[in-house]
């Protein structure tokens, strides 16, 4: 009988591991699946985070620089070994532990309402600056039907991840001052810019009511931005309008109140290429670009483990005069999609650049930019942060960003400073008449 | 002015100037004081101007080749007085206060001009409120705004010359339209201004504007300046006319209408809008010319005086007594419009017009092709002169009235230069091209037209604009170039240096040309000059 009692034993404990796991495992199992799903999970992670007990509080100067080199943009490895030409002492980062960037709940909502049917419209569309390919320009994005990121889980699809890139809305509707000197880094001189600006957007709407559009928009608006330049002083009280329409046939209308003249001109689209006021960088490139995304051609090239900038806070910026690029900017492991962008434009400024995307916030943490001549111009070195609308919900959005130009050895360390974001604007603030009473 | 009140404001600025060097510890466009609701701003600036080339009839009243040194202080203040839910209550200031030191440094200059002159020309002293360049206290509510005070108004869109944009008069004693934007060179006229934001369809904008009593004559450059008709040496046949520009102009003073006079006043309105992305304007302004035409009967015997007291009184050029009332400044009136739109499936660029119909503009008429005039005879200190016929040239004969119409048309693109790219960071050139046409009409070749030909029933000139920046817009330089169907013109060559917050550094030239030998019509043929400009900005 001792066998039979052994048995019912072997028996019973086997039900109850298959009970055990029967119920354990599909609640691991269950867990459910990012909308947006995170860098890395799993073994990943745990590879990650071994990684990181070596480095996480470490400062990256000229002297280690070279052991995170595989995480880091060429570019910026060699920014970090010629501090001298940039105006340093020494340039240097703190490396951070990777987070997931949790989206606020409209974003998560609007994504997974709207991801799930998103596509491309199979015409093309000729417009007066080129042609949108077919299968280019996002369904439902002319009339404003959609939100949130159209394809969260892209994995080698260029274009889905430039439209990713593109519904990115930062609260709806925000202001902030974009503050920072233009440093020519081989005489230190420089020339400050204080720039608040405020921006809201028409369609792709996920936080803000109303939501997934304003109604009416009989002009057709994407998004509509008022900016003042307060500096540099030659140009106090210089005002721009631009207003983007969802039809890409439409060219951007930009008016700017020029206070010298008093007198409101129109830009022509052509000068969208044009560096603004001494930066480096032009009114495409704000914050990686903000262009139409159907301007450019994208291809995807690789995914890369990347030590980049999420979870800035502004005051970590350190600079002394004269310097070109900021230190003190702390960098997480993460990942990203390399994606190489080609103006269809002749006239660009551009050959090419090179788009790092971030897949958790579809921010642009880097980016490389190719003159004419096939040679290294521009590059972009973005932080991302965490702050909270006025509303009470979280907003991921660009805290600042330097563009330097490593052909001449100048840069623009930016900081948006006093950031607000979920505020209600009359609409009438985003008008021409706006810039009327100007005069 | 008075001289302490002239000391008193020099004080200011320079005590503003300390104060934002000393106590302003991080350098800002402007300083805000009380909360930021006052907040102020200001530059210094010296500008030279080197004429390349003297003329030798003309050296006697020059020492050097520096014709104009003027050092100018601008304070800019804006002050928020109220703010309570939708009513804005501002007040805005541009004070302007300038020393033309040429006239002190050169005694051969100084010597040139009547002291009279001399004093409005150095200090802002034509009147007591010139330093004043606006002042105005801005109310806000709703759809309206109300401007109450010394104004600057812009309501052209072209630049170099000027169709529409006709409310302000200009001061060209010190610099012309192509180194400097037309908007530095307006005079404020004190006047009350309105706008109201209509919801009507292409979101019109509604503007009056009603100047109650203040009249500017247009300032003209003094014999003798940098801008002005040159000196002639005195061993010179035509040096008997020394002085007689000048006795024009204090007649032109002397006879302008009273600042306090209601029936001076000047009214217009306008309409803004923008309709399928043209931005358009509708105006009509009633204004009293800032030139005057000289009473026939008394501008002749006026310049029948001055050459007696010069050639048989052997009086010196400001020794002329001034008669009144030869002068007249009349009434005209402007309907126009303006457009602004982006054209862009043909040329990518942005065009820009201005047109105006003139109504009822007075000129006087000459006998420049040869007609004998008649002078009443009146008398000059105890001499009975006139009541002759005279064959005399440029006589005035009368006073004619006429309508007249002008355009002018703007196209800006911004161009890729690629051969440019490499030195000009990859930045566009800025091309804008200008044309001008105005005709007069039932024109008559004795009409005396100041801005054209003698016998030029229209008048065309076209302009072209170039602008690039060089090390990351550190470095601008821009040209200028007009020409006048008539055959003359000018290139302005501009560079400006911009290396940090404050300091910018100009440095350019014009140079006048022309392929008449008409010397009416060679307008500033010798004054191509070098100019600098250094600036501080606070």
């Amino acid at each position: 009988m001792k066998w039979l009692k052994r048995f019912g034993y072997c028996v019973l404990s086997l039900t109850l591991s298959a009970l055990f796991l029967s119920l354990a495992v599909p609640a691991l199992s269950e867990e459910p699946e990012e909308i947006i799903p995170p860098c890395f999970t799993g073994s990943e992670l745990a590879k990650v985070r071994e990684w990181e007990k070596t480095w996480v509080g470490k400062k990256v100067g000229l002297a280690n620089v070279d052991q995170v080199k595989d995480f880091l943009p060429e570019f910026l490895v060699k920014q970090m070994k010629e501090p001298a030409k940039w105006g340093a002492k020494e340039l240097w980062f703190e490396v951070v532990p990777y987070r997931y960037c949790t989206q606020s709940k409209g974003v998560v909502e609007a994504t997974a309402k709207y991801s799930p049917t998103s596509k491309f419209e199979p015409k093309g569309v000729k417009t007066p600056w080129g042609e949108v390919a077919p299968n280019e320009f996002l369904s439902g994005y002319l009339k404003g039907e959609i939100a949130g990121y159209p394809f969260p889980k892209a994995k080698s699809s260029g274009i889905e991840m430039a439209w990713n890139y593109d519904a990115n809305t930062s609260g709806d509707n925000y202001e902030r001052d974009i503050w920072g000197p233009v440093v020519n880094c081989k005489t230190g001189a420089e020339r400050r810019a204080w720039q608040p600006q405020k921006r809201i957007y028409w369609t792709g709407r996920c936080d803000l009511p109303p939501v997934p559009r304003i109604e009416p928009n009989p002009k057709g608006y994407r998004r509509t931005f008022l900016q003042i330049l307060l500096e540099p002083h030659d140009m106090y009280g210089t005002q721009f309008l631009e207003l983007r329409y969802t039809d890409p046939a439409k060219e951007d209308d930009t008016f700017i109140w020029v206070a010298m003249y008093r007198r409101i001109r129109r830009l022509s689209s052509a000068q969208r290429d044009d560096t603004i006021d001494g930066s480096d960088h032009s009114y495409c490139d704000e914050e990686g670009f903000s262009g139409q995304i159907n301007r450019n051609t994208y291809k995807f090239l690789e995914v890369k483990d990347i030590l980049a900038c999420r979870h800035m806070d502004g005051t970590k910026y350190t600079r002394e005069k004269g310097q070109g690029l900021w230190s003190g900017i702390p960098r997480e492991r993460c990942k990203v999609y390399l994606v190489e962008m080609t103006p269809k434009d002749k006239t660009s400024i551009y050959s090419k650049a090179i788009w790092y995307l971030d897949p958790e916030t579809w921010q642009m943490p880097y980016k490389e930019s190719w003159d004419k001549q096939g040679r290294l111009w521009r590059v972009m070195d973005e932080q991302m942060g965490y702050f909270t609308s006025i509303k009470g919900y979280p907003v991921i959005d660009v805290v600042g960003y330097t563009y330097a130009d490593v052909q001449r050895y100048h840069a623009g360390p930016n900081w948006h400073k006093n950031p607000k974001q979920g505020v209600d604007y009359p609409v009438e603030m985003f008008t021409l008449q706006s810039l009327q009473k100007g005069y | 002015m008075n001289k302490s009140v002239m000391k008193l404001i020099s004080i200011s600025f320079l005590a503003l100037f300390v104060f934002s060097l000393c106590w302003v510890k991080e350098t800002r466009a402007m300083i805000p004081l009380l909360d930021g609701k006052l907040q102020l701003k200001g530059s210094f600036d010296t500008f030279m101007f080197l004429r390349t080339h003297i003329p030798g009839q003309e050296r006697d009243f020059h020492s050097s080749n520096v014709t104009e040194l003027l050092n100018t202080a601008h304070l800019e203040a804006f002050y928020n007085m109220a703010q309570k839910g939708d009513l804005t209550i501002n007040i805005q200031a541009i004070f302007r206060y300038y020393f033309e030191a040429m006239t002190v440094l050169d005694r051969e200059m100084h010597n040139g001009m009547s002291p009279g002159m001399r004093n409005r020309y150095e200090y802002p002293a034509y009147y007591h409120d010139d330093p004043v360049n606006e002042l105005y206290l801005e109310i806000i509510k709703g759809p309206w705004n109300v401007r109450m005070g010394k104004q600057i108004v812009t309501w052209g869109e072209t630049s170099l010359q000027r169709t529409a944009d006709v409310v302000n008069p200009l001061d060209i004693r010190y610099s012309v339209p192509g180194i400097v934007p037309f908007e530095d060179i307006k005079l404020g006229l004190w006047m009350l201004r309105t706008f109201y934001q209509s919801e009507l369809p292409g979101h019109l904008l509604f503007e009056t504007i009603f100047v109650p009593t203040d009249h500017q004559m247009m300032r003209l450059p003094n014999e003798g300046t940098n801008w002005g008709p040159g000196l002639l040496n005195l061993d010179d046949p035509n040096s008997m006319g020394n002085g007689l520009f000048t006795l024009l102009q204090n007649g032109w003073k002397n006879d302008r209408p009273s600042r306090r006079s209601i029936k001076d006043y000047q009214w217009g309105w306008r309409v803004t809008g923008d309709t399928k992305g043209v931005l358009w304007t509708l105006l009509y302004y009633d204004l009293v010319d800032c030139l005057p035409v000289g009473n026939p009967n008394k501008a002749n015997q006026q310049v029948l005086a001055f050459f007696t007291e010069r050639a048989i009184l052997g009086g010196g050029p400001y020794d002329v007594k001034l008669f009144d009332d030869v002068w007249e400044y009349k009434r005209t009136k402007y309907a126009g419009g303006t457009l602004q739109w982006y054209e862009q499936v043909y040329t990518q660029s942005i065009v820009r017009g201005e047109v105006a119909y003139q109504m009822g503009q007075h000129y006087n008429t000459t006998n420049y092709y040869g007609k004998d005039v008649w002078i009443p005879p009146f008398t000059y200190k105890g001499m009975t002169l006139g009541g002759s016929y005279s064959n005399m040239k440029s006589l005035v004969t009368g006073i004619e009235k006429r309508d007249g119409i002008g355009y002018g048309l703007a196209i800006d693109r911004p161009t890729l230069w690629p051969w440019l790219m490499k030195y000009n960071d990859n930045r566009k050139v800025d091309i804008g091209i200008q044309l001008f046409q105005d005709w007069i009409l039932k024109h008559s070749h004795d009409l005396s037209v100041s801005s054209r030909g003698r016998g030029d029933r229209s008048s065309t000139s076209a302009t072209l604009f170039l602008q690039s920046s060089f090390l990351r817009q550190e470095i601008m330089l821009t040209y200028n170039g007009s020409y006048n169907f008539t055959g003359r013109g000018y290139h302005v060559w501009d560079c400006l240096y911009a290396p940090g917050d404050h300091w910018r550094y100009t440095v350019g030239c014009i140079f006048y040309w022309n392929t008449t030998s008409w010397t009416q019509e060679k307008g500033n043929y010798d004054k191509d000059c070098v100019y600098f400009r250094l600036k501080y900005e606070w």
